[in-house]
């Protein structure tokens, strides 16, 4: 049946906010399509990169993988599991394997904890919950190595998040997220806030801990650079859809995709000759609001090649090779070449 | 080409009274900005790029933050000894500033038409109706689609990319001399920030304006500057042309930063360089040299004693703030 080296799958999924108006009686006026069909999947020890820009819908993806918030449709499989079909109390045990770092370490570590606590917190709750055995001193024990792992000095278990920078509280973030011992690390935007000399810092912990616990990564980020450094392979999201993915290098040397494209040549290279060589495709006009209902390729208003079909059939995705999906009538027909 | 001077900065200083002491937020910091270049300020956050611009502007608020020391020349005056009117008809009409948030700078309950032709009338003395033409003008200049219609919205109804597009409107419709921008792209995704910078720079190409760009990212520096300061704790490091600074940099500071930006061709099985702990705090500066310690070559002599800026061969354009290159400073 299924692969057995695939971790994470996840099959057409769908999450489209209510709009509601009214204040006491509220009525529906419409949904925000925040993700709209997505599938993927993340072969184990894998690091798969989700990129795009903000509002494409890439939070909304990693928390519902995390089943952290309900989808409309689809599914996420978890080692062949279908999360939506599992009882509370087992998606409680399940959920172990995968938890989640998020973007913002200053609102996402709670502030009246102590720092050693705030890392110990999941294994205390898992053990009152009988769901793992532990003692007292074994949580500890196993706080301590967590912090020094992650580059916490371990004076600094009783301080508080305030007092450490935003890098140090990142790390605290990652080793919260490890204490359980997952396999699978669903990181929002985990250097996004940091500036560069504390992100190499942090990427570079993650890296080592990705080698010594063989984790698998969905890795999300709006910095292509971050991504295609961290990421095996990547997805790139516009408007709630995955419009093109292929493995680091190959989307780097060959994005095919028009957006992929563009998104490519807009990065600011730090490298003055290249930047003065390069051409730069500069998309016109913005992202248009996931809200509108409407027909069509989700990148048509923006993309320099637009033609008539693309205003009317949606794209999905298609094989260029094994490694490479794109979701492209310009490369709709096999052979086809740019 | 004889290179015109058109802003000077000479030893300025700027500090904050706070409970917990006196933050050093700009510690002695000159520079030169001539005619129709693009200068970059880059560091990482709260190294003093900020409170130098408002420096700059005479916009830093007291208290807690006061300019103790410098000069800024600017045709020859000094801006700090102007009075509060004289500065107000230089801020917007010759020097003008964008910043990183349009919103907080956009009166929410006005109109984008009426609040850039508020601008050009307030400067130009244009009247109402000439203004109205000129700011559609603007609009549709900067790329807003049906410039039209959308000039009769208010701020919120804008995304945040036409927002800095109307700023940039606003900043460059009385064609400033110099217009400052401070992380003007920073809030914005990448296919909009490549617009943005396309905008700034050929506006400034065309009026011959000279920017002052400031950010914390070095892409964006690589992509619009001639010439670049690099600051740390309050004070600039290392002062460089362009490919001076990407190739061939001094200071171990700017060398660690240009390590530590993963590449987007890099091979992922490498480490990225990572420059050891954090900036220090600014109130308990190190007495020596405030990379002291973070660095991997630190002497002896950094831990007691700042460092002045070498000028490299005797060229005041190009200096490294680092006891490793004393020697290479020419003397006379
Ligand atoms: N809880 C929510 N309620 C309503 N809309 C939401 C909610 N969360 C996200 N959205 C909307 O869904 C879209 C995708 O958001 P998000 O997943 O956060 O994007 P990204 O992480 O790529 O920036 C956006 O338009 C956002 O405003
Ligand atoms: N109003 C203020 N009160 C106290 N300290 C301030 C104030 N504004 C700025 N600072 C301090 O001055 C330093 C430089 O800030 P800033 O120029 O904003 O940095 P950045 O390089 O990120 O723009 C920082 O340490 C900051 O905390
Ligand atoms: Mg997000
Ligand atoms: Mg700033």
């Amino acid at each position: 049946m299924v692969n057995t080296d695939i971790l994470l799958d996840v099959q057409n999924l769908k999450v489209h906010f209510p709009i509601e108006k009214g204040i006491i009686f509220k009525r529906n006026a419409g949904w925000i399509r925040a993700v709209d069909g997505v599938s993927f999947s993340i072969r184990k020890g894998e690091s798969l990169g989700l990129v795009g820009e903000s509002g494409c819908g890439k939070s909304t993806t990693a928390m519902t993988v995390a089943q952290l918030q309900a989808s409309t449709a689809g599914k996420v499989f978890f080692e062949g599991r279908d999360l939506s079909l599992i009882t509370p109390k087992e998606l409680r045990r399940e959920r172990m394997n995968f938890q989640i770092v998020f973007q913002d370490p200053y609102s996402s570590l709670n502030p009246r904890m102590r720092a050693g606590d705030i890392i110990a917190e999941p294994l205390r709750i898992y053990a009152r919950k009988k769901i793992i055995s532990i003692s007292k001193k074994e949580v500890l024990e196993k706080t301590a190595s967590l912090m020094d792992r992650c580059g916490l000095p371990s004076s600094s278990a009783d301080r508080y998040p305030h007092e450490f920078s935003g890098g140090q509280r990142q790390r605290i973030g990652i080793a919260r997220a490890l204490s359980l011992g997952p396999k699978m690390i669903i990181a929002d935007e985990p250097v996004s806030a940091l500036d560069v000399s504390i992100q190499s810092q942090i990427l570079n912990l993650l890296k080592d801990l990705q080698q010594e616990l063989d984790l698998t990564f969905l890795f999300i980020a709006h910095d292509l650079a971050v991504v295609e450094y961290f990421c095996s392979r990547i997805a790139v999201m516009y408007l709630g859809h995955i419009v093109e993915t292929a493995d680091s290098k190959t989307l780097y040397n060959q994005p095919i995709h028009p957006y992929t494209r563009a998104l490519f040549s807009a990065v600011p290279l730090s490298d003055p000759r290249s930047a003065r060589k390069r051409k730069r495709i500069i998309l016109e006009g913005d992202v248009p609001s996931p809200s509108v209902v409407r027909a069509g390729c989700p990148f048509m208003d923006r993309c320099p090649d637009v033609m008539e079909r693309c205003k009317v059939e949606t794209p999905t995705l298609s094989n260029l090779d094994k490694n490479h999906q794109v979701a492209c009538f310009l490369y709709d027909s096999p052979g086809k070449e740019r | 080409m004889g290179k015109e001077i058109i802003l000077h900065v000479e030893g300025l200083r700027t500090e904050f009274q706070t409970e917990r002491g006196i933050v050093q937020a700009v510690n002695n910091v000159s520079f030169v900005l001539h005619r129709g270049e693009t200068l970059g300020i880059v560091g990482e956050s709260g190294c003093g790029k900020s409170v130098t611009n408002f420096s700059i502007l005479k916009l830093v608020q007291y208290p807690p933050g006061r300019i103790t020391d410098g000069t800024v020349l600017y045709n020859e005056k000094d801006l700090l000894q102007c009075s509060e009117d004289e500065i107000r008809t230089i801020r917007g009409k010759h020097i003008a500033m964008i910043f990183q948030d349009p919103l907080t700078s956009l009166n929410p309950v006005i109109k984008i038409w009426v609040q850039i032709a508020e601008a050009l009338r307030l400067h130009q003395g244009m009247s109402k109706k000439d203004a109205k033409a000129k700011a559609i003008e603007l609009l549709k200049l900067i790329g807003i689609p049906d410039a039209e219609q959308r000039a009769d919205n208010y701020p919120h109804q804008f995304s945040g990319g036409m927002r800095q597009r109307v700023m940039i409107a606003m900043a460059l419709s009385c064609n400033p001399d110099i217009l400052i921008a401070d992380e003007p792209t920073t809030a914005l995704d990448v296919t909009i920030q490549a617009q943005i910078l396309e905008i700034i720079k050929n506006l400034s190409q065309e009026h011959k304006t000279s920017v002052i760009m400031i950010t914390h990212d070095l892409g964006v520096v690589a992509e619009m500057c001639d010439a670049v300061c690099v600051m740390y704790a309050g004070r600039i490091v290392e002062r460089a042309t362009i490919d001076e600074l990407f190739y061939d940099p001094k200071h171990p500071y700017t060398i660690g930063l240009l390590n530590s930006i993963p590449r987007i061709d890099q091979d992922s099985e490498e480490h990225l360089h990572s420059i050891l702990g954090a900036p220090p705090d600014l109130i308990d500066l190190p007495i020596g040299c405030p990379f002291q310690p973070r660095c991997t070559h630190a002497m002896e002599i950094c831990a007691y004693k700042s460092p002045p800026e070498f000028s490299m061969g005797g060229d005041e354009s190009r200096t490294v703030a680092c006891w490793l290159h004393e020697k290479e400073h020419a003397h006379g």
